[in-house]
């Protein structure tokens, strides 16, 4: 085996009840130990679906037919306890995430639901509110915190659990850019420290940009799985089901458009400003 | 219906160890018809500001006029039915406000509230449903067996179907899909070419050089600008200073001027960026 997947999904279907159609359609995807995939595709496509199935949140229409490994583990009703202790998800909401009187209590939660020793506990929460720069309020009302700061803690939660996985669901959606750059940072130093595999349902076409790999899901199928560079350079693909591509191919479109041409072989932001810039210069 | 704002202060918990500044000599005016863009940090006052619009909030010190109403710290909760009509809010993830058992019936909540006959409210229900881009086939199901992404149209639709003169929205395309994103801000913009004012609260600064043509900029509290887009994205360092990003074009024409390629006019959108380089380009070959 060359590269070791954390999550492994197999002919996966799933069908919401009184839905006409699977909302996930015959899926497979393996998702890498250590790399950071992010789910692309218009709502309602079935990403969200998806992390539900990896966290065993659901599961799918046909337990024989249907597989997922979770770090190479079966994921079945007996195993799905142990594995979900794997896995953390950030949703988009902060508000509809804390449990806690302080912040610390609300970190500290998901370890007294593991029955985590005290000491351990304490330990642990402390460690995880400096990782997220959020050590100077553990003692403050979670709802006098600004929204950057709420998603801060809920990853200090899933933090102090130490999964392998995290799951960001649209979880910087609601910020401002300089709150949606810090929480994409902080998971990244996470990322690489302990070696976490993140996935990432984002509309942030930034953030998808930066990832490892990017999978586009429409209707519930897998179309694409591959690197940025290579999905992006989909153009068309992508607009026709409705989503973004970085602002550089919007630019490269829109001046070809506007019978200005340029290089198809132009592939970063970098090269077609050098690209502008060299050709304004010879004129 | 324009709005005015005279010297509005507004403080949380007065008295109490708790007190808080939420608005400091707030004082602008809207004008009718406008397309305006709240912009500014989490904590600024833009939610504090919001809520003035409608009574939900009363200045502590100053005065609002609004749609025919002065509001001041005297102003009684009664009678501000006609307000709440003509003046909408739409707070953040309005979809966790669905309670009907049908689509059409939620939709149909806020006409029948204000006025509206039975029949009317329904009409008015039908044409919103699809004017937020849902299909009639959704009318009769409920609100929560759909999507977050329709539930999010529905609970629109639901205030726009009475058709208030002025319409608020906090982040109202948050979490949409791209194509979503912009369906949603061209149904706004729609609205308010056809004869409304709308203030959008929003992070996205391609919103803001895309749809408003106004723009208020919040910070503690405090009104720190209000301009055009044009004249409040022209000072990058002005910006920077203040915690508040560019639009993206305007981001990629700051690239540009770095290697010494600068054009002539300030670009914010990606039309006014891919002009403003045709005419570099053809201005180099004539």
């Amino acid at each position: 085996m060359v590269q070791e997947n954390i999550v492994s999904m197999r002919n996966v279907t799933f069908t919401y009840r009184e839905a006409s159609k699977p909302a996930v359609d015959n899926l497979n995807l393996d998702i890498p130990k250590g790399s950071w995939v992010s789910i692309i595709g218009h709502n309602g496509s079935g990403k969200s679906t998806i992390t539900r199935l990896i966290d065993g949140l659901i599961a799918s229409d046909n337990l024989e037919k249907s597989k997922i490994f979770i770090d190479g583990v079966e994921l079945t009703p007996e195993t799905v306890w142990d594995l979900r202790k794997q896995i953390g998800i950030v949703f988009q909401n902060p508000d509809n995430q804390f449990v806690g009187a302080t912040v610390a209590d609300d970190v500290a939660f998901g370890l007294e639901n593991r029955g985590i020793a005290r000491p351990e506990m304490v330990k642990r929460v402390a460690q995880a509110l400096k990782d997220v720069g959020m050590d100077d309020y553990a003692k403050t009302e979670p709802s006098n915190l600004s929204g950057g700061q709420k998603q801060r803690v809920a990853i200090a939660g899933i933090l102090a659990v130490h999964p392998q996985i995290i799951i960001l669901d649209e979880a910087t959606s609601m910020l401002d850019p300089e709150g949606r750059d810090e929480i994409l940072h902080i998971v990244r130093e996470m990322q690489k420290r302990d070696h976490l595999t993140v996935i990432s349902i984002t509309h942030d076409i930034n953030a998808v940009n930066n990832s490892d790999l990017v999978a586009v899901v429409d209707d519930g199928k897998l179309l694409a799985y591959d690197q940025p560079d290579k999905i992006f350079s989909h153009t068309k693909l992508l607009r026709e089901i409705g989503l973004d591509v970085p602002f550089f191919y919007q630019v490269r479109d829109s001046l070809e458009a506007a019978g200005v041409s340029v290089p198809s072989s132009i592939s970063s932001e970098e090269e077609l400003v050098n690209y502008l810039c060299q050709l304004n210069s010879k004129m | 219906m324009s709005i005015e704002f005279k010297n509005v202060s507004y403080i949380y918990s007065p008295g109490s160890p708790l007190e808080q500044k939420g608005l400091d000599q707030v004082s602008f005016k809207i004008k009718e018809n406008s397309f305006t863009a709240l912009i500014g940090h989490t904590g600024s006052g833009k939610s504090t500001l919001m809520q003035h619009f409608n009574a939900l909030l009363k200045p502590t010190e100053g005065e609002i006029t609004i749609a025919g109403y002065t509001i001041n710290k005297d102003t009684s909760n009664k009678n501000l039915k006609q307000l709440r009509k003509n003046v909408s809010l739409v707070f953040q993830f309005p979809e966790s406000q669905l309670f009907e058992n049908t689509v059409l019936a939620d939709i149909a909540f806020g006409p029948k509230n204000f006025g509206y006959s039975e029949d009317e409210a329904k009409e008015l229900a039908l044409k919103w449903l699809k004017k937020v881009g849902l299909d009639e086939t959704v009318a009769e199901r409920s609100p929560f067996e759909l999507s977050g992404g329709q539930m999010r149209r529905i609970a629109i639709a639901g205030v726009m179907a009475y058709e208030p003169a002025i319409l608020c929205l906090d982040e109202p395309a948050a979490g949409l899909d791209p194509r979503g994103r912009k369906e949603m801000l061209e149904l706004f913009k729609e609205y308010q070419e056809s004869g409304h004012t709308v203030i959008l609260v929003t992070h996205n600064m391609d919103d803001v050089a895309d749809y408003a043509d106004d723009v208020l900029v919040m910070e503690g509290g405090k009104l720190i600008k209000h301009a055009t887009p044009k004249e409040v994205f022209a000072d990058a360092s002005w910006l920077t200073a203040h915690h508040l990003g560019s639009p993206t074009a305007a981001k990629f024409a700051q690239k540009l001027a770095q290697k010494g390629l600068q054009l002539d006019d300030e670009v914010l959108t990606l039309n006014e960026l891919t002009q403003a380089l045709k005419a570099k380009m053809k201005a180099g070959e004539a």
